[in-house]
């Protein structure tokens, strides 16, 4: 199950739920200003998440703002109560896109008592139940957040929302990757696509091809993935997506040395660019894919090379202290004429966990 | 598939509120003038759920609406809204269904290919400039 851990995976923890700020059911921006401005910075946000998470997290904590205003004033209304429930699910999921996911638990949960309190709009709870699903899997529930995404595509489905239907299957389709089941992947996102509008919502799109590509890849065809990930950067490019272009061209250049071509290159901008924009994490992975790369190859002077280069990033407050210790244990490693695979695999894994719980404790098979 | 699963955990709750108050089907389709059938219906998970049934019959059971929805959608354990422990049959069919989904055969090549073409399709559709270059 190695792989089901291995960055870069498809739709990560920039991509999320991509969908319209408004409510079907109730309309509050039609009787106060500020609620127009509630839902005007809910919108921003979503755009926002994809390029400045800190962006999002002002834009939807002045949401929030706004909506307990409103509904300070007229707390009986349940109107002002579904706008509280929506501008602050949008705010968890801002801070669990900014990697605050502890913040992001607490006020999810504030979310749904505002939720069983609100007017029971079945397309806001689907809403919530999405942004929620997003939360439960980046905190390592992948079957809490799996029932959510099923929960929310039967509300879609039974309010005739047939682009929010196939939205939620392209979450669904990137959780069972997530998880490995890459067969049953790919059969959701096959699914979703018998409902997406590509115009009307590309996000959603792009998110199923970086999956598609990431479950071609992990059950080996390479060649398909590397060509429909050629397509889709470009795509992304053109649009002026760069986080997102950075994640597809990572799960590129990773396809690229499976394929045994030099795709080495294209990992060192990668790194260099999630440096450029704060993403230490995804440098740090990143790192470790080169480390993968020398290792296998046994290109032990690259690979002390690149250790010495891991050592600032893997200082950052960002990085779990254990992730360095172990960094230390892999250059030791070098040091005595050794390219540990295994240990450079523990490594990674660890990484991926201990991003979400810095209790974990680094330790060796 | 998805829309089952609601129907299916709908239908189990219904089913334990009405086994909770010593109710049976025919019984409360009768005290509410509903047609034969309906209410078992619910119970068993029937396919199209009737929501305006649905509501009727958690009026007459005494369990709010708003609030039975968000507990089936919160996926939270714990006490009821009306003060009656349980929710086993609401986790285990929750349960029961994401394994049911991790059992299913993988996709096969060709439809693999399928879903490739589907892809490219769709990428053209956001930029009809995608498909140019040198893949």
């Amino acid at each position: 199950m190695e792989t089901a851990v291995t960055s870069p995976r498809p739709a990560a923890r920039s991509a999320p739920p991509s969908f319209p700020a408004a409510s079907r059911a109730t309309d509050p921006g039609a009787t106060d200003p500020r609620a127009d401005e509630c839902r005007r910075l809910l919108a921003l946000s979503l755009e926002e998440v994809f390029d400045d998470p800190a962006a999002a997290v002002g834009s939807t904590r002045r949401a929030v703002a706004l909506a307990d205003a409103l509904a300070a004033e007229d707390g009986d209304e349940p109107r002002w109560i579904d706008l509280q429930a929506e501008a602050v699910a949008h705010h968890a999921n801002a801070e669990r896109v900014a990697a605050d996911l502890a913040a992001a638990q607490t006020t999810m949960a504030r979310a749904q008592q505002h939720l069983a309190a609100g007017s029971g709009d079945p397309a806001l709870a689907a809403r919530v139940l999405e942004l929620a699903a997003s939360l439960d899997r980046e905190t390592g529930q992948p079957d809490a957040a799996l029932r959510k995404l099923q929960r929310a595509a039967a509300l879609h489905r039974e309010a005739g929302a047939d682009d929010a239907f196939g939205r939620v299957l392209v979450q669904e389709g990137v959780l069972l990757a997530y998880v490995g089941d890459y067969g049953h992947s790919l059969e959701v996102l096959r699914q979703a696509f018998e409902f997406l509008v590509p115009k009307q919502d590309p996000r959603s799109v792009l998110a199923a091809t970086q999956c598609l590509a990431f479950c071609l890849h992990q059950v080996g065809y390479d060649i398909a993935a590397a060509g429909l990930l050629a397509e889709a950067v470009r795509v992304v490019e053109r649009r002026g997506d760069r986080i997102v272009s950075l994640r597809l061209r990572w799960l590129g250049a990773r396809i690229q040395i499976a394929l045994g071509h030099d795709g080495e290159t294209e990992l060192r901008r990668v790194r260099d660019g999630f440096l450029q924009r704060g993403m230490v994490y995804d440098a740090a992975l990143a790192c470790l894919d080169l480390a993968d790369h020398y290792a296998r190859r046994q290109r032990l002077p690259d690979l002390r090379a690149l250790a010495l280069e891991m050592f600032p990033i893997f200082t950052s407050r960002q990085i779990h202290r254990e992730a360095l210790a172990a960094l230390i244990l892999l250059r030791d490693t070098l040091s005595s004429g050794r390219a540990d695979l295994g240990l450079l695999a523990e490594l990674r894994a660890f990484l991926e966990r201990s991003r979400f719980d810095k209790r974990l404790r680094f330790r060796t098979a | 598939m998805t829309t089952r699963l609601l129907e299916q955990a709908v239908g189990a709750e219904i089913t334990r509120l009405l086994a909770g108050r010593g109710l049976g089907a025919a019984e409360v389709e009768r005290r509410l003038g509903l047609a034969g059938g309906a209410v078992q219906d619910l119970a068993a998970g029937h396919p199209n759920l009737e929501l305006v049934t649905l509501r009727r019959v958690l009026t007459f059971l005494d369990v709010d609406p708003t609030a039975f929805f968000t507990r089936l959608l919160a996926d939270e354990g714990g006490a009821e809204a009306d003060g009656e422990g349980g929710g086993d049959a609401r986790g285990s069919g929750a349960a029961g269904v994401a394994s049911g989904i991790r059992q299913r055969p993988d996709v096969a090549r060709q439809q693999v290919a399928g879903l490739i073409e589907q892809v490219r399709r769709a990428l053209l559709e956001i930029d009809p400039a995608a498909g140019e270059g040198d893949s």
